[in-house]
C-alpha cells in the first residue's frame, strides 16, 4: 500500500502541475508590444518594449514570445534568425506570481520602411514537459515609420559640367537666387519664416519679405523608381533608388528650412495603393513629415513607366525648380525635360548612377555622384 | 554559471541517479545470492568507482576530443574492474565477479555518459527501467522479512533518485523547447535555469510532506471531522433546548383537555386568562426573539466574522504570495535587451498604497541635485522627482508603469507633453542606452523639470 500511495502521490502530483501550469497559462497574463516611438528616423536607435504581467498566484516555468518582424529593425544580434526580409526572434521569460517584467530591446533602424508587428505567438508549458505545449496568438499594435536619413549633397554629388573634383559645391540648387528685395502683403501659403516682423508692426498688416522672382520658386522633387530603362515592375537595383530616396529626403529638409512650397511625384506607390504619387504643393512642416512619410513607405516597385509618367506630369509645372533623381536618361526623358525646361522652370536632374560624361545631355544641368 | 559547467554539474546528477537505481537492486540480488549485503559501504565503493572514472574520463578527454582519447577513455575501465576485483577479494570468488560486474556496468555507463548528452542515462525506456528496478527493490524489502531492514534505507535512495530525475526532466525540457531550429540561438533569462530548478526542489519537497504527513493528514481531517461533528451536536443540543423552551411557551395544556369546555371561547377557568391573548402573545414573543438571534448573528456575522476571515486570509494569501521572494523591483542587463522586473500585487493588498507621500519641494531638489556628481546619477533623480511630483498630485503613476506609459499619461495635462518629453527622451537614452549625458543636456533637463512643475501646480 505504501508503495501504491508513493506511485499514486508522485503520478498525481505530476499531472496536477501539468494540468495547472498548462490549463491555467494564459488565464489572467497581460501582453503587450510596441515601439517606443512612432516614428524614428534611419541609423537611429530605440526600444522595442515587450510587457508582460503575470496577475495570478500560480508561477510559469517558462514562456516565450515569438516576434516577426523586418530584419532591417537590428536587434537581439546573434540571438535572431535573420530569413530573407524577415527577422524571427524569440523573447523568453519566466514569470513568478504577480510578476511583471517590462523588456526593452535596443532596435537599430538600418532602413526606411513602414515596420508593423500586428501579432505575437506565446508559446509556455509545465516545467516537466509532461502535457503538450500551450500556446496563443495575441493581438498587439506596434507600429514604426522610419524615415530616410538625409544625405550630404554637396559631397555626394557635382554638377557633370565640372572638371571632377576641382571643386566642392558649396551653394546648390535653390540657395543661389536668394535675393532680398522689398515686401509685400502677406498671401495665404506664404511661409511664417518669411513675415517681416518690423514691417508688420509699422503697418499694422501682416507683411511679408519679397524676393526676387527667382527666389520665390516653388519646389517639386520627381523620383524615378526605376533603376533601368527596362525593368520588370520590381526594382533590380535597389540600391539606387534608396539612394535616391535618401536625396529626395535631404530636398525636402532644405526646403522646410527655406520655406519654400514643395512637391513630389514619383512612379511607384505606397503600400496598399495602385497610383503613382503626385502630391500638391505646400509649404511647412506637416507637409514634410507627409512626404517623407511617403518616402518611407514607399515601395520599390514601378507602376508606371517613367517615360509616360513624366509625360503625364510635366504640365504641371511652372515657374518651379524642378528636381529630376533618375538612374538613367533615355531620349524621350531628356526630351520631356526640355519640355519641362522651356515652360519657364529650372530643371536639375540628379542621377543616382554614375555615368559616362559622354552620354548626357549637353543642354540640361545634370548632377551626377562622385 | 558557465554551460559546460552546468552540463558537467549534470552529468554528475545523472550519473548518481542511475546508480542510485541500480544500488538498491543489486543488494537485493546479492543478498538472495550470497546471503549478505554490503551495506552503506559498498554503496560509498560503488559512487567513488563511478566519480572516479568520470574524472578520469574527463581528465582524459580535457584537449582533445579525438579518437584516441576516446578509446583511452573506454580502456580505462580497466581501473575500476580491477579495484573492485581487489575490493570484492576477501568475499568470496561469485561475490567478486558479482561486485566486478556491477561495477563494470556501472562505470561503463558513466563513460558513454560523458560523450552523450547529460539526460542520456534518464530519458526515454532508461527511466522506466530505472523506476521498475526501484519499484521492485521498495517492494523486496517492504514484504519480505530477510530484506526488511533496507526499507528506510531504499525509500530515502528512492526519494533522492526521484528528486533526481525531475531536476534532469526539468532541465531537459528546457533545453528541448530552446534548442529547436528556430530557438538554437534565443536567449534564455540567466536565472532561468536556477529558477526551475528550486521550483522543482520545492515541487519535490511538497510532494514528500504530502507523503510523509499522509498519516497525519488523514488524522488531522477526522480531528477536525470530530471537531466539526461537536459543534453540530452541541448546536443541536442548544436549538433543542430552546426549542423545548419556546414549546413551552406555547404549550397551553390544551392538548389535555379534549372535550368542550370554556376554553372553546378563550378563558380558562379560574385564572383568568384568554388563551387566543397568550397565543397571540407567545407568536409575537417567539418572533422577537428570533428576529434578535438573526440580528445578532448577522451582525456578528457580516460585521465581525466575514472581515476578520477576509482580513486573515489576506494576510496569509500576503504571506504565501512572499515567501520565496520579497524582492520587490530589480534590473538585468543583457547586451541586447534589459529587463525591468518587478511584483506588482493587487492594489488593494500592496503596502505600497498605505506609505504617505511626503511633500515634494524644488528648491530641496536643486539643493540635493547639487551634491550629485555623476549626470547619469543627475538625470535619474531630475526624472524620478518629477514621477512622485506627479504622483504627489494626484497623477495615476505606478512603479510598474514604462516610460511610455507614463509619458502618455502627462499628455493629457496641456503643455506638459513638451518638457516632460525632454526629460524622458534623455533619461530613456541615460537609463537605457546608457549615454552619458552632456552638461547642457543636465541643464535642459533640469529647467524642464522645472516647467513641468510648474505646468503640472498650474493644472492643478
Amino acid at each position: 500500500m505504501e508503495i501504491l500511495a508513493l506511485i499514486i502521490i508522485f503520478l498525481a502530483a505530476v499531472y496536477i502541475q501539468g494540468f495547472l501550469l498548462n490549463f491555467f497559462l494564459f488565464h489572467n497574463l497581460e501582453y503587450s508590444c510596441s515601439f517606443s516611438v512612432d516614428k524614428a528616423t534611419e541609423g537611429d536607435s530605440i526600444f522595442l518594449e515587450e510587457i508582460i504581467y503575470n496577475k495570478k498566484p500560480i508561477p510559469i516555468s517558462w514562456i516565450k514570445a515569438e516576434i516577426y518582424t523586418s530584419k532591417w529593425l537590428d536587434f537581439a544580434g546573434k540571438d535572431a534568425v535573420i530569413a530573407q526580409e524577415s527577422r524571427f526572434v524569440t523573447s523568453n521569460f519566466f514569470l513568478k506570481s504577480y510578476q511583471k517584467t517590462t523588456r526593452r530591446w535596443n532596435v537599430k533602424c538600418l532602413k526606411r520602411g513602414y515596420y508593423k508587428i500586428d501579432k505575437i505567438t506565446l508559446v509556455g508549458g509545465d516545467f516537466l514537459g509532461s502535457f503538450s505545449e500551450s500556446s496563443d496568438v495575441i493581438d498587439v499594435e506596434a507600429q514604426l515609420l522610419v524615415y530616410p536619413a538625409p544625405v550630404v549633397l554637396e559631397r555626394c554629388f557635382r554638377p557633370a559640367s565640372r572638371i571632377i573634383g576641382d571643386t566642392i559645391v558649396r551653394r546648390w540648387i535653390n540657395d543661389d537666387p536668394f535675393m532680398f528685395s522689398g515686401i509685400r502683403e502677406y498671401m495665404p501659403g506664404d511661409a511664417l519664416n518669411r513675415i517681416h516682423w518690423k514691417a508688420t508692426a509699422s503697418r499694422n498688416r501682416l507683411m511679408v519679405k519679397k524676393n526676387d522672382f527667382t527666389a520665390n520658386l516653388k519646389t517639386a522633387v520627381v523620383l524615378n523608381i526605376q533603376s533601368r530603362d527596362s525593368e520588370p515592375d520590381e526594382v533590380i537595383d535597389k540600391e539606387y533608388i534608396e539612394f535616391g530616396i535618401k536625396v529626395a529626403a535631404t530636398v525636402f529638409d532644405k526646403a522646410l528650412k527655406e520655406g519654400l512650397p514643395l512637391s513630389f511625384s514619383t512612379n511607384g506607390s505606397i503600400f496598399n495603393e495602385k497610383n503613382p504619387i503626385n502630391t500638391k504643393e505646400a509649404v511647412g512642416w506637416e507637409h514634410v513629415n507627409e512626404l517623407l512619410g511617403i518616402l518611407a513607405r514607399l515601395k520599390l516597385k514601378k507602376v508606371q513607366d517613367f517615360e509616360y509618367f513624366i509625360n503625364d506630369i510635366y504640365k504641371n509645372y511652372q515657374n518651379t525648380e524642378v528636381i529630376i533623381l533618375t538612374s538613367y536618361l533615355t531620349e524621350k526623358i531628356c526630351n520631356t525635360i526640355r519640355k519641362i525646361k522651356a515652360r519657364k522652370n529650372n530643371v536639375s536632374i540628379i542621377l543616382l548612377n554614375a555615368v559616362e560624361r559622354e552620354n548626357l545631355p549637353g543642354d540640361l544641368d545634370v548632377y551626377i555622384p562622385y | 554559471m558557465d554551460i559546460k559547467i552546468r552540463e558537467t554539474i549534470l552529468k554528475i546528477i545523472s550519473i548518481t541517479a542511475m546508480f542510485l537505481c541500480v544500488y538498491p537492486i543489486t543488494s537485493i540480488m546479492r543478498f538472495f545470492l550470497f546471503k549478505k549485503t554490503g551495506g552503506l559501504l559498498d554503496a560509498f565503493f560503488y559512487l567513488a568507482v563511478i566519480y572516479g572514472t568520470f574524472a578520469a574520463v574527463n581528465f582524459i578527454m580535457r584537449k582533445n576530443n579525438t579518437k584516441k582519447n576516446a578509446i583511452l577513455a573506454h580502456l580505462f575501465l580497466v581501473i575500476p574492474i580491477l579495484v573492485s576485483l581487489m575490493y570484492y577479494f576477501h568475499y568470496g570468488a561469485f561475490h567478486m565477479i558479482f561486485g566486478t560486474f556491477t561495477a563494470l556496468i556501472l562505470c561503463f555507463f558513466t563513460v558513454r555518459a560523458y560523450f552523450k548528452k547529460y539526460h542520456y542515462l534518464v530519458s526515454g525506456v532508461k527511466i522506466y527501467i530505472g523506476i521498475v528496478m526501484v519499484l521492485l527493490a521498495l517492494t523486496f524489502s517492504t514484504y519480505l522479512n530477510d530484506v526488511k531492514h533496507l526499507k528506510t534505507q531504499f525509500y530515502i535512495i528512492t526519494f533522492i533518485y526521484t528528486l533526481f530525475l525531475l531536476i534532469i526532466k526539468n532541465q531537459s525540457n528546457l533545453d528541448g523547447i530552446f534548442s529547436k531550429r528556430f530557438d538554437k540561438a534565443s536567449g534564455i533569462p540567466a536565472k532561468m535555469r536556477s529558477y526551475n530548478v528550486r521550483k522543482t526542489v520545492v515541487f519535490f519537497l511538497m510532494v514528500l510532506v504530502f507523503y510523509c504527513f499522509r498519516d497525519v493528514l488523514v488524522m488531522g481531517l477526522r480531528g477536525l471531522g470530530n471537531i466539526l461533528a461537536l459543534i453540530i451536536k452541541t448546536l443541536w443540543g442548544f436549538l433543542s433546548k430552546i426549542m423545548v423552551k419556546i414549546h413551552n411557551l406555547f404549550d397551553t395544556g390544551e392538548m389535555h383537555f379534549p372535550g368542550p369546555s370554556e376554553e372553546d371561547y378563550g378563558i380558562i377557568e379560574g385564572s383568568g386568562k384568554n388563551i387566543f391573548v397568550d397565543t397571540i402573545f407567545n407568536i409575537a414573543l417567539f418572533l422577537i426573539l428570533t428576529f434578535i438571534i438573526y440580528k445578532i448573528i448577522t451582525v456578528f456575522i457580516i460585521g465581525e466574522l466575514i472581515p476578520f476571515l477576509k482580513n486573515f486570509l489576506k494576510s496569509i494569501y500576503q504571506k504565501l504570495i512572499n515567501l520565496f521572494d520579497k524582492t520587490e523591483y530589480r534590473e538585468e542587463k543583457t547586451s541586447y535587451y534589459t529587463d525591468s522586473i518587478e511584483r506588482v500585487l493587487p492594489s488593494d493588498v500592496s503596502k505600497k498604497s498605505k506609505e504617505k507621500k511626503k511633500i515634494l519641494s524644488i528648491n530641496k531638489m536643486l539643493k540635493d541635485l547639487e551634491k550629485i556628481q555623476d549626470p547619469k546619477e543627475k538625470i535619474k533623480y531630475l526624472y524620478g522627482f518629477i514621477l512622485r511630483y506627479m504622483s504627489f498630485k494626484g497623477m495615476d503613476i505606478k512603479k510598474s508603469y514604462t516610460t511610455g506609459e507614463i509619458y502618455k499619461r502627462a499628455e493629457k495635462i496641456p503643455r506638459l507633453n513638451r518638457p516632460f518629453g525632454e526629460i524622458t527622451s534623455v533619461y530613456e537614452s541615460v537609463k537605457y542606452g546608457g549615454k552619458m549625458p552632456e552638461e547642457t543636456q543636465v541643464d535642459e533637463v533640469r529647467y524642464s523639470t522645472i516647467e513641468s512643475v510648474k505646468i503640472i501646480n498650474k493644472s492643478n
